[in-house]
């Protein structure tokens, strides 16, 4: 067996599977005795397969869990207790476009900032430092001037997080092992914001809207805790970086300037987005209906279509994780986009609001596999660029762009029209998008044998 | 990614302002203003019963919100104790706050005490008088809610019940009611005469 060895010339050379590939624990023999002998780590080279001890891994599950826990909630939650303090509804809109409007144009320098750094750990910190806060001061002081405060902080630090959770994963393992690590990322995360929710909802109903607050902000703490236990010395930066960009794309603009030429990112990107432009409506449109056509369980049914495919992410993406490195990424993307699409006309065509809850199950199926794959294909094709995480900015203004723009849109028809017709709409966006998946999207994982 | 699309994204909020730009100039100062005094609105199951402090007073203020607004500064025929004589300054009335309570954001209940929602919204017709309440009624944690419109004649204000209103309405009637979009013919449930 060779061992696996990246070089900055470009080309990659991976071994062959063996039995152990797929998970993050375990070193074959050979790995083992190369890592004793490797060049010092002032030499650029990568070799071998990073194995970080366990405590580090450990400590990333946890973090990526309650890191979880403190962005739920900061969602259409917002707006219930901003009604109880009596805001207006325009002042409630207001606040969260401009929080919206935010997070979709921070993508960008959010992933440039963690590209720029040399420790993704402490610009993660910060991040969550800056969520708690908001967390915080949404409970304590619900006056404008301080929401507004706490949306653009909030969604800022949400901008940097999604980028510097993927740039510590690729640091700790590389990129042998990055997709496994991403499904188990994806799985602690669901599982966190799952509960999150199911708290948040308990609290709020039996406390008060304000402790559902407080409770996602003294999440950051542990957050902080199960952060600081990640070794530094196990992350590379170079590699949670992607690599070393290139003299003269060392500056963001350059940077992103030059990913607008590697092909298959853009059609990636492209792709997530006409997923997000199907999806983001759905669910919302949904348990609207859901409300509408139940009696007596309409609310519990709206809360199980948000917790129960959160429960299906995290029992499918650690396999979504594994399936990538031995099928490919492709396969898995079509299986994305067909249940996006059945889902889609499984909404438009159902009425017993039950079997609507059922058909929102399909949600857990396509999140899990966009949850690890979306972080992995960009790592495949922004390799060595350096640039990971300014490409990982960049995708995610993409599918920001798209979600705003379903929202609106499946607004409008559904005004215009009716529900139906908005479903068929989305659904119509997700067989495009399983189109161009099918006829235009490589495959990206690293290819085996090469030249 | 589930709890991310719940996100109100740039679309959903945007439209919220959208939506409420259009409602006019109102702003929410005026806004509960006129609530409170729909409250005294001629509702034949009306409870509410104001006695102004004291005896008649004569305030100077300096920017009277509601004697910029034709619709909100005619005196209710219960304010008799208003100051008549009034030279330089601006008819006010001075009320216990105990007994006024804001409208925007409070629950909505039904009869036998389920929840129903929050009150968002209130609309009135030209004349000023109170036509409907907007309730933001269902869904969880902000997802699947439906905005309806309900009759303010449906709606009772106990002064036992601080901080809720209750809706002479079943769950089963408000939930079947189409949504309330401005723009469009409104459709207003519940009045004087519907039972739950």
């Amino acid at each position: 067996m060779i061992a696996p060895r990246t070089d900055q010339e470009g080309s990659k050379e991976l071994m062959s599977d063996h039995p152990g590939a797929g998970l993050p624990r375990g070193e074959s023999p050979p790995e083992a005795a190369e890592k004793s002998v490797a060049p010092p780590r002032a030499d650029r080279q990568r070799r071998g397969s990073p194995v970080p001890s366990l405590a580090s891994r450990r400590a990333l599950d946890w973090f990526v869990f309650f890191l979880a826990d403190v962005q739920t909630g900061f969602g259409a939650f917002v707006s219930v207790y901003l009604t109880a303090q009596k805001w207006t509804q325009t002042d409630i809109g207001l606040v969260l476009t401009v929080g919206a409007f935010v997070g979709l144009v921070g993508q960008i320098p959010g992933g440039a900032i963690v590209d720029a750094t040399r420790s993704a750990r402490w610009v993660a910190a910060v991040a969550v430092a800056a969520v708690g806060i908001s967390a915080f001061a949404l409970a304590v002081a619900p006056v404008f001037v301080v929401v507004f405060a706490s949306r653009i902080l909030q969604a800022g630090a949400s901008c940097v997080l999604g980028p510097a959770i993927a740039a510590i994963s690729l640091g700790l393992v590389g990129h042998r092992l990055i997709s496994a690590r991403l499904g188990r990322n994806a799985a602690f995360a669901s599982v966190g914001s799952g509960l999150a929710a199911a708290g948040m909802g308990a609290s709020a109903y039996y406390i008060s809207d304000r402790a559902a607050f407080i409770l996602a902000a003294s999440m950051a703490v542990p957050a902080l805790f199960a952060l600081f236990h990640i070794r530094t010395d196990e992350i590379d930066p170079t590699r949670a970086h992607g690599g070393v960009a290139k003299p003269g794309q060392r500056n963001a603009i350059a940077g992103l300037l030059s990913l607008f030429e590697i092909r298959p990112l853009l059609i990636f990107a492209g792709c997530v987005a006409l997923f997000q432009l199907a999806n983001a409506a759905m669910l919302p449109l949904a348990a609207s209906m859901m409300t509408l056509r139940s009696s007596k369980f309409a609310t519990i049914l709206v809360a199980t279509s948000i917790v129960a495919p959160q429960l299906i992410v995290a029992v499918l993406s650690p396999w979504v994780g594994r399936k990538a490195e031995l099928w490919g990424r492709r396969p898995l993307l079509v299986l994305c986009f067909a249940a996006l699409a059945v889902r889609g006309l499984l909404f438009a065509f159902l009425i017993n609001p039950y079997l609507l809850m059922a058909a929102q199950l399909l949600d857990g199926v396509s999140g899990a596999v966009l949850a690890v794959l979306v972080p992995l294909i960009i790592a495949d094709v922004s390799g060595n660029t350096g640039h990971f995480n300014l490409a990982q900015g960049a995708v995610g203004c993409a599918v920001g762009v798209g979600a705003s723009i379903s929202t609106a849109l499946a607004g409008y028809v559904s005004d215009r029209f009716d529900s139906a017709t908005a479903f068929l709409m989305m659904a119509g966006f997700g067989l495009l998008g399983l189109a161009a998946v099918c006829l235009a999207m490589p495959e990206t994982r690293p290819n085996e044998e090469r030249d | 990614m589930i709890i991310r699309e719940a996100t109100p994204t740039f679309g959903t909020s945007a439209q919220r302002v959208l939506s409420g730009s259009r409602r006019g100039k109102a702003e929410p100062v005026v806004l509960v203003a006129l609530a409170l005094l729909g409250a005294q609105a001629p509702a034949s199951a009306a409870t509410r019963n104001l006695q102004p402090l004291g005896g008649p007073l004569s305030w100077h203020l300096a920017q009277a919100a509601s004697a910029s607004q034709p619709n909100a500064a005619a005196p209710t025929p219960r304010d008799d104790e208003k100051n008549k004589a009034e030279k330089a300054g601006v008819p006010a009335t001075v009320v216990d706050g105990e007994q006024l309570e804001s409208v925007l954001g409070i629950e909505a209940l039904s009869s036998t005490g389920e929840d129903m929602g929050r009150i968002v919204d209130i609309i009135v017709d030209h004349d000023g008088q109170v036509t409907a309440a907007i309730i933001d009624f269902g869904g969880f944690l902000g997802v699947g809610s439906r905005k309806i419109a309900v009759d303010w004649r449906s709606l009772h204000f106990d002064p036992k019940k601080a901080g809720a209103v209750v809706v002479n309405l079943a769950k089963d009637q408000l939930r079947v009611a189409p949504i309330y979009k401005t723009g469009e013919p409104v459709v207003v449930i519940g009045g004087p005469g519907v039972k739950p």
